[in-house]
């Protein structure tokens, strides 16, 4: 028996996926032009699936932030928060990232993943209990799992599921994390905060949401699903990530609890890594000013988002959300969603496809997300690329 | 408060409406590898035995168990 026995199953849906001559894992990007356009397998193509949703990865500000700091504070910090890695950069980021959100307290992880994984695996040990919402991010999954908390799962966006389970806790509730997130990644759908604080509240559990997916998005400044609701001063940990809307790399939790501070010293993700590399601190810095000062951009976005949204329902495509800037459509089977996903590419478009047991309930998704870069001429070209293929299915399958 | 025997028939039931082709269920049936749940299904497994028995389960029993059995006598644990 070897160490590498446990990889079989992996092995052979590798092999299957090899024999139908697609791969939607690991596309190489040979040459990356703009923040919606690549060159791929040597085709030029557009980028709608890449969660880019601000653009800003080519914004000369953040890109002139990140050359200034790679002259004035070299490559990398090579050390970590707790020992040499806490340079001024980081400092102000905390502090920028707090008043942002009008709290106290931020701490900055050197990727969004590992702010899930920190933060959680402090906050809640094995006397702990978690709350998560079914359909939560693997890095939450993970994040609990290393802390040993006691983990239990509540029907997604379900605010009468969650009061249900909370309540056959007893008193346990009361030393509950209710962990959701704001914008959920694959069908883009929006957690019912407003619903969801209400009910941890009245249990007594703390709330954790994850904005990964709705900074930059949602909210009067752009902060997320917890402004959207109204329930900002209500949430107790939000976390989110520099990967999205900020264009980099890197992850954050706000608080308005002084305790928060604690983590830093509890928090292994946090200790034993090499902090965030100055440049990315710098263009991370630079992107949360275009956000905070440039509402237009969340305007694009959702100007874009709604037209590809709507031109896909009209074609009968079946979407798993309301509006939004992940547009996920449903298959059938994965062959379906796999080969559909080809097709795109075959006509320039890059998107996401995702199946089970990847997804939850066994769906098969194809997910574009949009960004405010994409032009009113490519936002066409996507549209097109579906409904040709689109007609194309619907001809094979009378045929 | 629910004991093995009902846990069991409960679990049974549950996992009929979960597996294909309705194989035939026994307590060594390893979830896994006879019956073809993935991690997704176990876990929606988890919530609908949570409903029926009208308790909470922690996700942390399931890296215990291979085998119906094992994982009716995990519930029952918890139960007790």
């Amino acid at each position: 028996m070897s160490v590498f026995d446990k990889f079989a199953p992996i092995a052979e849906v590798r092999r299957r996926i090899a024999a139908t001559g697609v791969d939607p894992l690991g596309v190489p990007i040979d040459e990356i032009r703009s923040a919606t356009e690549a060159v791929v397998r040597g085709r030029p193509t557009i980028l709608a699936g890449s969660n880019n949703y601000l653009g800003l990865t080519f914004d000369p500000d953040c890109v002139n932030a990140g050359i200034a700091a790679l002259q004035d504070e070299g490559t990398g910090t090579t050390g970590s928060r707790m020992a040499n890695g806490s340079y001024a950069g980081h400092l102000a980021l905390e502090a920028e990232l707090a008043a942002f959100y009008g709290v106290s307290q931020a701490i900055v992880f050197s990727t969004g993943y590992q702010a899930n994984l920190g933060m959680l695996s402090a906050l809640a040990g094995p006397r702990d209990v978690v709350m998560l919402d079914a359909d939560c991010h693997a890095s939450i999954y993970d994040g609990v799992k290393l802390g040993g908390a006691q983990a239990l799962r509540f029907r997604h966006n379900d605010a009468a599921d969650l009061d249900k389970r909370l309540r056959r806790l007893g008193e346990r509730a009361a030393e509950t994390l209710v962990v959701v997130e704001g914008i959920y990644s694959m069908l883009g759908d929006q957690a019912p905060l407003a619903d969801l604080c209400e009910v941890a509240h009245r249990h007594g559990a703390l709330i954790y949401v994850d904005e990964a997916h709705s900074l930059g998005i949602c909210g009067a400044t752009g902060s997320g699903v917890a402004e959207h609701d109204g329930v900002l001063d209500q949430v107790d940990f939000i976390v989110g990530t520099f990967s999205k809307s900020l264009g980099a790399a890197g992850g954050y939790c706000v608080s308005r609890h002084a305790e928060l501070e604690m983590v830093r010293y509890a928090s292994r993700p946090y200790i034993f890594t090499a902090s965030p590399v100055p440049s990315v601190i710098a263009t991370t810095r630079a992107a949360l000013e275009r956000l905070r000062s440039t509402p237009g951009l969340r305007d694009q976005l959702w100007r874009n988002a709604e037209r590809l949204h709507a031109a896909l329902a009209a074609e009968g495509f079946t979407l798993g959300a309301p509006p939004g800037p992940v547009v996920a459509t449903m298959f059938d089977t994965p062959e379906a969603a796999l080969m559909f996903w080809q097709g795109l590419l075959d006509n320039g478009v890059y998107v996401n496809l995702m199946l089970p047991p990847a997804t939850p309930n066994g769906w098969c998704l194809v997910r574009a997300s949009l960004s405010a870069a994409h032009t009113d001429a490519q936002i066409d070209h996507i549209i097109d690329a579906f409904v040709s293929l689109g007609q194309r299915d619907r001809e094979a399958a009378i045929g | 408060m629910a004991n093995y025997d009902t846990i069991y028939h409960e679990l049974h039931g549950l996992l009929e409406s979960y597996t294909q082709d309705k194989q035939k269920i026994v307590p060594e049936s390893r979830l896994v590898d006879d019956l073809g749940l993935d991690s997704m299904q176990t876990m929606e497994m988890v919530m609908d035995m949570e409903d029926r028995l009208d308790m909470a389960i922690p996700l942390n029993v399931l890296p215990e168990v291979q085998t119906v059995d094992e994982l009716a006598r995990a519930l029952a644990r918890v139960a007790a």
